[in-house]
């Protein structure tokens, strides 16, 4: 069952970590954005001996999360994961298309570098930003 | 009905919200916008008051059944009545009420809820000790360069540390300012945020399409 | 010092102790600490909720003319069949219009607001000011963003090329993770500090105002 802890960070670690501690859960998976809480849920996850998968699309929480978990999703691998369990066309040509783009953006990135150094990118520069 | 209606919904939500960002605020789409902001606000506000009740219910049925730990849910129910019923009430009937300096939504929240979160914060110092120490131990390569560029940049940090890495030669608080945090470091943060904005972007159009709707849940 | 005063720095340090106890093993203390933290969170967001959203948000522009605002009324109105198993599908209408509103203002906030910025900002000139030191920052940076954004290429097997490009994207990964890792534990050693100081200050220094 799906309960409501709390919406604030810190009440919702406490809660989440006492809890940790009695129940002492086979798994814990934490997906999506953390803050702070990070390392106290997966530290507390780990004294209480359990398994941890954790993945978010913060770099900055990630370093914790790779020190106190199993396993840790870095940054869109959170997102790739669903397409890579459930093989469905329609994700697997999501996944496609990002990464297209992201062959794209290595491109214009290179392109600029060249051009800024050349003095030549201001034009180039200045679409990125009116975009 | 109970798919389509909020599938409908979504799409048209998601679909003005995204196109309206090529018009100007005072148009009819970029008007509809700044509304569907406002609306979002009030309903997604509205959640928290769920949870609220959610978590009322919860406990008042675990005091009820008395389940193991019931004493504790007693608290939990007296602290958010204790909070939560004197902010809604008028002002004019009492300075207690209402948030304002001086009500007791203000007392508590100095003398209790805000000292727990920074409590709940400050534990991190002893938190990233024990996962420094896991970390530390070097499992393979990967791992080491994790373990020297850490242990270099902590030295960095402190007084003593900086002053222990210039007895060696170059200038390595230099180097790891201007070369690993504000390049290597910066490097891969941005290589990140631009592969997970891609990610959450791709997501956030399979919403506003109706593919992803897992947030429905099942029935 | 007044009798009051004393009682809330007593009352600071009974929670900020009970809530360090748990570090060394849960207890009641804890558990009372907690409680009463997840209830004082709930009961906040009664008095923010109430205040910031349904008084200044709804109900006040409401009576002043923008009745339409009915509409995400009657939409929080229905969040609450989720309570009911038998209605629950009811709150999905609410929760895609949040869905559908994120979603469509995240699409281009990700592209707009961090892509396109981020890879513009990495597009710095090879040669500049500092010399041999821009040519090294520019290159690390380039190579570091690029690298990253190969490791994360799912299309195809890491092999070659890619394989190789991806092998330093690992290498940069770590040596991002090292120092953000690094540079943070002191940050956080500080809030430990502030916490400490008032143990020490405050309510140490408040033993001697008793009796």
């Amino acid at each position: 069952m799906v309960r409501y802890v709390a919406g604030e960070q810190f009440a919702f670690t406490a809660t989440v970590n006492g809890y940790m501690m009695r129940e002492r859960p086979a798994t814990n998976i934490y997906m999506g954005g953390f803050f702070a809480e990070s390392l106290l849920l997966a530290e507390t996850g780990n004294a209480a001996g359990s398994i941890q998968i954790a993945g978010t699309p913060r770099p900055e929480q990630l370093p914790f999360f790779i020190a106190a978990c199993d396993y840790t999703l870095l940054g869109e691998e959170l997102y790739a994961a669903s397409a890579y369990l459930s093989h469905q066309p329609v994700m697997l040509g999501g996944l496609k298309g990002q990464d297209f783009v992201k062959m794209l953006l290595v491109i214009c990135l290179v392109l600029g570098v060249l051009l800024v150094t050349f003095g030549i990118g201001e034009t180039y520069l200045g679409w990125f930003e009116s975009v | 009905m109970r798919t389509t209606v909020p599938i409908a919904v979504a799409f048209i939500a998601g679909m003005v919200v995204a196109v309206s960002y090529f018009f100007a605020d005072e148009s009819a789409i970029g008007w509809l916008r700044l509304e569907f902001l406002v609306w979002l606000i009030i309903v997604g506000g509205m959640t928290l008051a769920l949870g609220v009740v959610s978590i009322v219910r919860v406990n008042w049925d675990a005091v009820k059944k008395r389940k193991e730990g019931w004493p504790y849910k007693v608290l939990t129910l007296v602290s958010v009545f204790a909070m939560g019923v004197p902010a809604v009430l008028p002002e004019s009937w009492s300075p207690l009420f209402g948030r304002n300096q001086g009500s007791i939504y203000e007392w508590l929240f100095t003398y209790l809820d805000a000292p727990m979160m920074a409590t709940m914060f400050a534990t991190l110092a002893f938190y990233i000790a024990s996962a420094a120490y896991r970390a530390f131990r070097a499992r393979n390569a990967e791992a080491t360069v994790l373990l020297i560029t850490a242990t270099a940049v902590m030295l960095w940090r402190v007084p003593m540390g900086e002053a222990f890495l210039n007895l060696f030669p170059g200038d390595i608080p230099y180097f790891l300012n201007t070369y690993i945090m504000a390049g290597a470091n910066m490097a891969v943060q941005r290589g990140i945020i631009i592969g997970a904005a891609l990610g959450a972007a791709s997501m956030s159009l399979r919403i506003i399409l109706g593919i992803e709707r897992t947030y429905m849940g099942r029935g | 010092m007044s009798g009051v005063e004393l009682f809330q720095i007593w009352l600071v340090a009974f929670a900020t102790l009970a809530l360090f106890s748990f570090m060394y093993k849960d207890n009641p203390f804890y558990r009372v600490a907690e409680h009463v933290f997840t209830g004082l969170s709930a009961g906040y967001y009664i008095g923010l909720t109430w205040d910031t959203i349904i008084v200044t948000q709804l109900w006040n522009p409401m009576m002043s003319g923008r009745w339409w605002l009915f509409i995400p009324g009657i939409l929080s109105l229905l969040m609450f069949t989720r309570l009911s198993p038998r209605f629950s599908w009811v709150s999905r209408t609410s929760l895609a219009f949040v869905m559908g509103v994120t979603a469509g203002g995240a699409l281009v906030f990700q592209l707009h607001g961090l892509v396109l910025p981020q890879i513009q900002s990495t597009m710095m000139p090879l040669w500049g000011s500092e010399g041999v030191g821009t040519l090294l920052l520019t290159i690390i940076m380039v190579i570091g963003v690029i690298s990253t954004l190969i490791y994360f290429y799912y299309s195809k097997e890491h092999k070659g090329v890619l394989g190789m490009t991806a092998r330093v994207g690992i290498w940069f990964i770590m040596i991002s993770f090292g120092a953000h890792f690094g540079y943070t534990v002191m940050g956080r050693v500080s809030l430990l500090i502030g916490r400490v100081q008032f143990l020490i200050e405050d309510w140490i220094g408040s033993f001697g105002q008793i009796g």
